[in-house]
């Protein structure tokens, strides 16, 4: 399936293999995904157009709620210029202007591919986005001739995917598998019947979509609230959820703990959840 | 002059500036804009090549289109004013 693609920003220079945009649902389907600390390693797919309109507060640019820095973007090459250290391209998605693209060439190094691609190429560009004096363009690491067109249909598809479940990372786990190509009709119906909940994740919602059953909801939630430094003992949840037994409860923590949403403190009795910013 | 189809078997036709200088076969990308009487007045086109042993799944193309226009938050066809 997708990688999550966790670069380091590090030089301009090709030399990266080409990952596919990783966007982080398989982890965001748990739930327990520690948010605003892994963003800036991702890569997302964009168009031209949430490029162009993407807030920008410092360094940081943002389309919606997502943050962006690395990003994908598939379009059709308009325009080309060669100069001695870069090659500038304008590629061209139909959702806006062609956006400026560039790529650093280093003459010294023989294995980065310094041939221009000619305008009316299909390419995927990864880079990063940047803003010069209001002018947005990315500054391209790979820019690759796409060897089948279907990508551009996959494209599609993984930007929505990707802005949908990085909007809303309680709502979306699953829907990522139905993005398959046999299920079309399939994947509309999905996409309907959800995309009303995401627009206001609810507790009952919650329940059900995020990949944890009703025990191991409330379990969690009595962890998540408990403000002591030694975290909540097994035997207070067993006190305040009497519906359930201790058997019961010890699976739904050791199945938490095990997916990394809650952590034993001072002794194995007690458990803190990870998630502690809400 | 030329007709396309989409997808699902839509037909569409299609009215170029300058006469076609090549044969066009395949599947093509025709940009334009749509005319009151439902034609596209192309302003550009271009052939996806298909040299490369994967055909292009037209069908789910047209799928794809329908899910971006279901979600134009996360797909958007404008530039907004950036913030």
């Amino acid at each position: 399936m997708w990688n999550q693609g966790g670069y380091t920003e590090s030089g301009m220079v090709g030399g990266y293999t080409q990952s596919p945009g990783g966007f982080a649902s398989p982890a965001l389907s748990q739930g327990g995904e520690k948010k605003g600390r892994t963003r800036a390693t991702q890569i997302i797919p964009c168009t031209v157009s949430q490029l162009m309109s993407a807030s920008q507060a410092d360094e940081v640019f943002r389309v919606g709620d997502v943050e962006v820095t690395q990003v994908t973007i598939v379009g059709i090459i308009r325009s080309t210029d060669k100069s001695m250290t870069n090659i500038q391209y304008k590629v061209d998605d139909m959702t806006g202007a062609p956006m400026d693209v560039k790529q650093w060439v280093d003459t010294e190094d023989p294995s980065v591919d310094s041939t221009v691609l000619p305008p009316g190429t299909y390419v995927k560009v990864s880079g990063n986005l940047r803003s010069f004096q209001n002018h947005r363009s990315v500054v391209a690491f790979s820019v690759r001739p796409l060897a089948d067109m279907n990508e551009i249909t996959s494209h599609i598809l993984e930007v929505v995917q990707a802005h949908m479940a990085l909007s809303k990372p309680q709502t979306m786990p699953g829907i990522g598998g139905g993005m398959g190509a046999s299920s079309t009709s399939v994947v509309r119906q999905g996409l309907g019947i959800t995309g009303g909940s995401y627009a206001g994740a609810n507790e009952n919602q919650l329940m059900v979509i995020n990949g944890l059953s009703a025990n191991q909801n409330q379990v969690l939630s009595l962890i998540k609230g408990c403000p002591d430094q030694q975290g909540i003992s097994i035997q207070d949840l067993k006190q305040r959820l009497s519906g359930i037994s201790l058997a019961v409860i010890k699976q739904a923590v050791e199945f938490l703990s095990n997916e990394g949403h809650i952590f034993s403190t001072i002794d194995e009795d007690h458990y803190k959840s990870t998630d502690n910013d809400d | 002059m030329f007709t396309v189809m989409d997808g699902e078997e839509n037909a569409a036709t299609v009215e170029l500036n300058e006469p076609l200088e090549e044969e066009l076969s395949g599947i093509v990308e025709v940009i334009g804009m749509v005319s009151n009487k439902g034609e596209i007045m192309a302003s550009t086109y271009n052939m996806l090549r298909e040299d490369k042993g994967v055909p292009f799944d037209l069908e789910l193309y047209n799928e794809a289109l329908k899910v971006i226009h279901d979600f134009p938050q996360h797909y958007p066809f404008q530039v907004a004013a950036s913030g």
